[in-house]
């Protein structure tokens, strides 16, 4: 069931496109990763989204909710958090979170301002002030002020920028865990890496329009799934023996048979059972194979994938 | 109602240690005059209009400023707090400290001051409201500039002393009636009519202010209420007219419409999206939408359109001689030179030619209807070429009319061909 509905949206700036005719849909509980080069529109994408930017053509409905008509009732329903965000410095991080809350007009506001705190992990800082807390703290603070009102739909724009590694796994959990309370999330991020560590959907953005939005499968899935693309390493390249690409060819669970160099990648359709029936066999046949792996399709290699194929074509 | 946007503020700029520092700072400041034989009234009132007055005005201008400069807008736009909420919230809580300080002076005042020649009510209200009005008049600029996405500087002083340089010209015009107002016939006490004034102005601030800040959080505003406070405004100058003959007051009528056409095309947004969204309105006929986004200068434009049609006939009615059509053609040219300046303005923008387009449209402005006549009026015995700049009562209906019409074909003639080329072929690619 799709929670967001984007139709021909069209922005620009003044003698710049940034979004042309921009369309796709997410899924209730997803995570979809905002992927593209600098300039591709993703920030603007993801600002006209929360409403804060009024495109020029195009309509975007969340569930029955018209954005574009009733901003102002979508913002009780989504979050957003910016690349740029900003807090108020004179005041402490419960304050910050407190002015939030009774700006959305929130009840139990002490409770839940405690709950989104241990959510995001900031409840130790709680009283400190603003501009005391670290460039992590700060970004959890960020967080916690775009979910204090429970979205549906969070927006978040490079969230992870800035963090380091341990913050960054942190966020990947905090953002696993919001999925799992039903929130579905729009995530825009530079570092693929991370992306992959949480999203379950791609959509690609380059020069204002979508090049790609698909699914993405995480490692988990990848190694339940039956066909996967394998890769043999060869010790010794010059030439790579006839003999193995003709064994392999007359293996029915394999294809798509690729060469490069002392690699040799192909499909398999089997488990990891008969990837283990393969390797005997080639060990037995005394070909010259120092290793073989399952390529992973993480988000990098699928969307330098989806890039290089644009640029091909 | 509890005011988050209020609190807020409550929480950033008052504490125990500023409650405490205030009062004794002006105490010592009334002390230190007074010891010195300097009028304490005087000085209380000059603390109250330099606390209040001008560091409130510096504070209200920060209040937009800030938060867009910080980034902090979008959590507010973000929330659903209401326009109302959030304006009053950041008027009376970004200058909570300084109205802090301005009711001590103010208090102080009342206990000290014993000036026989004024009375003490009449000058508190005096002070209360010049106050709030400059605070509201800065904060409708500074919402102005948000809309109008203009680039925002961390100055704080443009705005409040622009609002400061009004407040004064409008006390330099009231101080000369010192018999007394006469307003729609009536004498009015010179004090008391200020007072009013300054009320009748700060309710149409309130209402602006509130409407922009709507717009600030994208809700839609109907233009009548823009039509309403220029009927308003017409009628209060109207009252002051009446002695003036029917032509001054038409002639002022028109005027301070035209003026307000000027400052909103120089004022609102004139992005190239926003022209198509308002032709896509009119090509799919939802034109309740159409209406209620209408530019205000456009609305402007009608009222003033309107005034000079009535205007026009009223005159030629009550007597159609030589010199009532002269004024006739020179009205209708006056319009006819407001619609080639829209044209002008309009075209600069679609162009893209100008880094700041309304910076090229005030030298446009300084060059057609200062420096051009100034040559040609020096270079020429004929003042049929100061047509070209400026309405002339002594030449010929037609040709006052004629010159001026045929810039408007040319003017309008180039913004066609601008529309077309910079605007809907880009959007139509």
């Amino acid at each position: 069931m799709s929670v967001l509905a984007v139709k021909q949206l069209s922005f620009d700036y003044p003698g710049h496109r940034a979004l042309d005719k921009v369309s796709f849909e997410l899924e209730k509980g997803s995570i979809t990763a905002l992927i593209g080069p600098n300039g591709a529109g993703k920030t603007t994408l993801l600002r006209c989204l929360a409403a804060l930017m009024t495109p020029f053509a195009g309509t975007i409905h969340l569930g029955d909710l018209d954005v574009l008509a009733h901003p102002r009732l979508a913002h009780k329903k989504m979050g957003y958090l910016s690349d740029f965000f900003g807090l108020y410095d004179k005041l402490s991080a419960a304050d910050c979170l407190r002015y939030i809350a009774k700006a959305h007009g929130l009840e139990h506001i002490e409770q839940r301002i405690q709950t989104t705190a241990e959510q995001v992990g900031i409840s130790p800082y709680l009283n400190q002030g603003s501009t005391q807390l670290s460039r992590g703290q700060r970004q959890r603070l960020a967080i916690a002020q775009a979910i204090i009102h429970q979205p549906e739909f969070l927006l978040l724009d490079e969230p992870a920028s800035g963090l380091d590694p341990e913050a960054r796994a942190n966020l990947a959990d905090l953002f696993k865990s919001l999925q799992a309370q039903g929130m579905t999330l729009l995530v825009s991020s530079h570092i693929l890496n991370e992306l992959d560590a949480y999203a379950d959907n791609m959509l690609i953005l380059r020069q204002g329009w979508i090049l790609e939005h698909k699914r993405i499968k995480h490692s988990a899935e990848q190694q339940q799934q039956k066909q996967q693309r394998l890769q043999l390493e060869l010790t010794n390249a010059d030439p790579v023996p006839q003999a193995l690409i003709d064994y392999l060819h007359s293996q029915a669970n394999v294809s798509q048979i690729e060469i490069e160099g002392a690699m040799l990648r192909f499909d398999f359709d089997g488990d990891k059972t008969g990837q283990q029936a393969l390797l005997k066999q080639l060990m037995l046949a005394d070909f010259p194979i120092c290793a073989l792996a399952a390529i992973e399709t993480d988000l990098q290699n699928l969307y330098l994938q989806t890039i290089q194929g644009q640029n091909d074509a | 109602m509890r005011n988050p946007e209020f609190e807020r503020y409550l929480w950033q700029e008052i504490s125990l240690h500023r409650l405490a520092i205030m009062p004794l700072w002006l105490f010592a400041c009334a002390f230190i005059m007074a010891a010195i034989g300097a009028d304490i009234d005087f000085t209380l009132l000059f603390l109250f209009a330099l606390l209040t007055g001008l560091w409130g005005a510096g504070m209200v201008s920060d209040a937009m400023n800030e938060e867009i400069l910080n980034h902090t807008w979008d959590w507010q736009r973000m929330s659903p707090i209401s326009a109302w909420q959030l304006m009053w919230g950041k008027l009376f809580g970004s200058t909570i400290y300084a109205w802090y300080g301005g009711v001590w002076c103010l208090l102080l005042f009342v206990f000290t001051g014993n000036s026989a020649d004024f009375s003490v009510i009449q000058m508190l209200l005096i002070a209360v409201l010049l106050a709030l009005f400059i605070h509201l008049l800065v904060f409708l600029l500074s919402l102005v500039m948000v809309l109008k996405q203009d680039v925002l500087s961390r100055q704080r002083w443009g705005l409040p002393l622009l609002a400061s340089l009004l407040l004064l010209s409008s006390l330099s015009i009231f101080s000369e009636y010192d018999d007394g107002i006469v307003w729609f016939g009536n004498v009015y006490e010179q004090t008391w009519f200020y007072i009013v004034s300054l009320v009748f102005f700060i309710a149409w601030l309130l209402i602006g202010a509130h409407l922009l800040m709507r717009k600030a959080l994208q809700f839609q505003n109907s233009p009548l209420v823009w039509g309403s406070f220029l009927i308003c405004l017409w009628l209060y100058l109207l009252g002051h007219l009446m002695n003036e003959g029917l032509v001054g007051i038409l002639f002022s009528t028109y005027a301070s419409t035209a003026a307000f056409v000027y400052l909103l095309l120089l004022s609102e947004y004139k992005g190239k999206a926003y022209f198509i969204q308002l032709q896509h309105l009119y090509e799919q006929k939802n034109y309740s939408t159409l209406w209620r986004q209408a530019p205000r200068w456009f609305i402007s434009t009608l009222l003033a359109f309107i005034i000079i049609v009535f205007s026009s006939f009223y005159v030629l009615l009550l007597d159609n001689n030589e010199e009532n059509r002269q004024i006739i053609s020179v009205f209708i040219s006056l319009l006819i030179f407001l619609l080639r300046d829209i044209g002008i303005v309009l075209w600069i923008n679609f162009s893209g030619y100008y880094k700041r387009p309304d910076v090229a449209v005030v030298l446009y402005w300084v060059f057609l209807y200062w420096l051009l006549p100034l040559g040609f009026r020096e270079g020429t015995d004929t003042n049929v070429l100061v047509l070209l700049f400026w309405p002339a009562p002594d030449t010929s209906l037609f040709l006052s009319i004629l010159i001026p019409l045929a810039e408007v074909v040319l003017v309008y003639y180039f913004l066609s061909h601008s529309y077309v080329k910079h605007v809907l072929r880009y959007y139509q690619s």
